[in-house]
């Protein structure tokens, strides 16, 4: 029993981390049509800045979470503003384009914050661990797991409950009619790909608390967050958080129970869902 | 007739002796080319750097000159990958012309070059061990020994201290492998039981599922591949509030000073194996250790010892054939060599593999500096299976 409850919060967490990492890159991919690979990379930002805040300036591990957050938001919103809003319905250059920000901004990171990796890091009361079924735990792990709840129900709730949200929704499924009726969709696009990029530099600083920054971030995350989006299905919050939880927990359980088949599990889960569900477990048809 | 044949013979002899001092001339003056695999870019570029700066001080020691020729070092990045180091193996070769490549460092890459490269009859060093296999190709200097002669004091250590049981967990590839090997066969060994095995496969960066299912035993003998993945292991270890003590490998190289000091306190009292200690008190230590701050500006660690170790090992055997690089000299000086390294005294045995001292060692705090001090020495550690 204490195994499995321990592995489930294991998995869990993990599952939080993919989550947030896999959200912003499903709704810029779904509402835009846009393949930002330096997704990734813009993570790692977060959790550079989110270091360099939290532990070498030594603020708070929420500043260094907001920082993170704004860091990324503005590099994100540059590369959209820059150079992604001039090749809208051109997938292909978008790929050759953000796949190359991954190598700049990668080097970048290198360049400012040197090659060794850094240490992972948290809020001060959530160091060490406490008692569960007679087993210690991380206090972190625990804390990844609301703070990614929340922020599951809050985006949960910009995409269903708000005006942007709505607007979001409207122009993946109709563009045109969006744009006839009178919706700015450019400054709409702008709003979202920053807090895409904002989402996936909190969650930089978030993961941070499991794995510190290393400038091998950039397509480490991107690789997972493909997964995440290609089982939770492209476009929406509900998809990214079921892909990022079912990949979480059925990875972790399958490094516990399964360790030789540790790098299949997630395959195996991304090809068992496109062959039932191509489109993903709650993905929408963009 | 006779006259004639006499003085063509003649002619035909001073010919030769000229056409052989020119060659010597030609030789001597022409440059020898070293090529160093480096990973200068991609997940461990922080590495490359520190292999190239031993390599550079060892160069800098004999003025870029052996045996009365010069040297050039020519730098490759093979962006720790395979298929590039492979490429990168051929162009040094066919372009460069190159006799002697120092590295790479990861066994896949050895695995990858060693075909193509005994067929050429480089000679080539391995920056950080290699698999046994390799010496059947009778061109490499596996340095510092094999991946499994490595790891053999962790396990004498494990029984030393009376512990019986141990669980061992390690990275599953083929050096993981090795290493783990040597703790299991020395532990064994000397009476130690091996109650589980983990293994977590390369690039893993969650240890809670493999840190929350330990059995109970006296230790853990462990290798973790790198010094991102061995930072997030300790961390994710105290994070888990595990209690079995810990007993590493690889210990100076994948955990120096910089991963140290970013771990805090929770790195005091970590105890494994080392091949190379900066604080080790020994006078060509000491002024090594020197000379490198020196001219780098940082302390050295453990690569930057593999990679000078090398070179003068490398540069002996070239004193020793008077600057010939060609295999047929070079491979049997390379197996004479005896020299005193930072690192201890280095011999060669007739594999091509290493024979050196290596070390248990212990992270201690003293002012802000946290740092690998040396507690017990195993000297002419060998890979057992060389031995018989």
């Amino acid at each position: 029993m204490d195994w499995f409850v321990i592995n489930l919060l294991n998995g869990l967490s993990y599952g939080m981390v993919l989550f947030l990492i896999a959200s912003g890159m499903s709704i810029v991919l779904g509402a835009m049509g846009i393949t930002n690979l330096a997704h990734g990379a813009i993570y790692m930002v977060g959790a550079y800045v989110g270091w360099t805040v939290a532990m070498h300036w030594k603020a708070t591990f929420g500043l260094g979470l907001l920082a993170g957050g704004l860091a990324a938001g503005l590099v994100g919103m540059a590369i959209e503003r820059g150079l992604l809003r001039r090749l809208y319905k051109q997938p292909n250059e978008q790929v050759l384009l953000t796949f190359g920000f991954v190598y700049i901004i990668t080097n970048l990171c290198l360049w400012i914050w040197g090659g060794w990796p850094r240490m992972p890091f948290t809020a001060e009361f959530l160091r060490g661990s406490f008692e569960i079924l007679g087993k210690t735990y991380p206090k972190a792990r625990v804390a990844i797991i609301l703070v990614g709840l929340i922020l599951a129900i809050g985006l949960w709730w910009l995409q269903d409950k708000t005006r942007m949200g709505a607007i979001v929704r409207a122009g993946m499924d109709d563009k045109e009619t969006t744009m006839v009726l009178g919706i700015n969709l450019d400054r709409a696009f702008t709003v979202i790909f920053f807090i895409s990029s904002f989402i996936a530099g909190a969650a930089g600083v978030l993961g941070a608390q499991l794995l510190g920054p290393r400038t091998s971030l950039g397509l480490e995350v991107l690789l997972l967050a493909l997964i995440v989006i290609i089982v939770g299905g492209v476009g929406s919050i509900q998809g990214a958080l079921l892909g990022g939880i079912l990949i979480g927990v059925i990875d972790t359980f399958g490094r516990a129970v399964f360790p030789q088949l540790a790098m299949f599990t997630m395959y195996l889960t991304m090809i068992v869902v496109l062959i039932v569900r191509p489109t993903g477990l709650l993905g929408r048809k963009v | 007739m006779k006259k004639l044949i006499t003085l063509f013979l003649v002619v035909a002899v001073l010919a030769s002796f000229a056409v052989v001092g020119s060659a010597k001339r030609a030789r001597a003056a022409e440059t020898l080319k070293i090529g160093t695999i480096l990973n200068l870019t991609g997940p461990i570029a922080f590495i490359g750097p520190l292999f190239k700066n031993g390599i550079v001080m060892a160069l800098e020691e004999v003025n870029y000159t052996v045996g009365g020729r010069k040297i050039e070092l020519i730098p490759e990045d093979a962006a720790a990958d395979m298929n590039v180091c492979l490429e990168k193996s051929k162009k040094l070769v066919e372009r460069d012309k190159v006799n002697i490549i120092l590295g790479p460092l990861m066994g896949d890459a050895h695995m990858a070059i060693a075909p193509y490269l005994a067929g050429k009859k480089v000679v080539t060093a391995s920056f950080y061990c290699g698999d046994i296999e390799l010496a059947k190709y009778k061109n490499w200097f596996i340095y510092p020994t094999t991946l499994v002669g490595l790891t053999v004091p962790v396990g004498y250590y494990a029984a030393d201290l009376g512990y019986k049981t141990m669980i061992t967990a390690g990275t599953d590839y083929a050096g993981g492998h090795g290493f783990i090997k040597g703790i299991k066969l020395a532990f064994e060994e000397r009476g130690g039981t091996v109650v589980q095995e983990v293994w977590w496969p390369v690039g893993n960066q969650d240890f809670g599922p493999y840190l929350s299912g330990l059995k109970d035993a006296d230790c853990i003998g462990y290798f973790v591949e790198g010094p991102s993945a061995a930072q997030l292991w300790i961390s994710q270890y105290h994070q888990f509030g595990v209690k079995i003590p810990l007993l590493g490998t690889t210990m100076a190289a994948d955990m120096p000073d910089q991963i140290l000091s970013e771990l805090g306190d929770i790195c005091i009292g970590l105890k494994g194996q080392a091949l190379y200690l900066v604080t080790r008190k020994d006078p060509i230590n000491e002024k090594w250790v020197k000379a490198m701050t020196d001219r780098f500006g940082q302390t050295p660690g453990g690569l930057e010892s593999n990679s000078y170790s090398i070179t003068r090992t490398i540069l002996a055997a070239l004193q020793a054939t008077g600057g010939d690089d060609s295999y047929g000299k070079l491979w049997p000086a390379l197996q004479k060599v005896k020299i005193d390294t930072p690192q201890g005294p280095l011999e060669v045995s007739p594999e091509g593999v290493a024979i050196t001292s290596n070390y248990i060692a212990e992270v201690k705090k003293k002012g802000d500096r946290y740092y690998w001090d040396p507690i017990k020495t195993y000297e002419r550690v060998v890979d057992p299976r060389l031995k018989k």
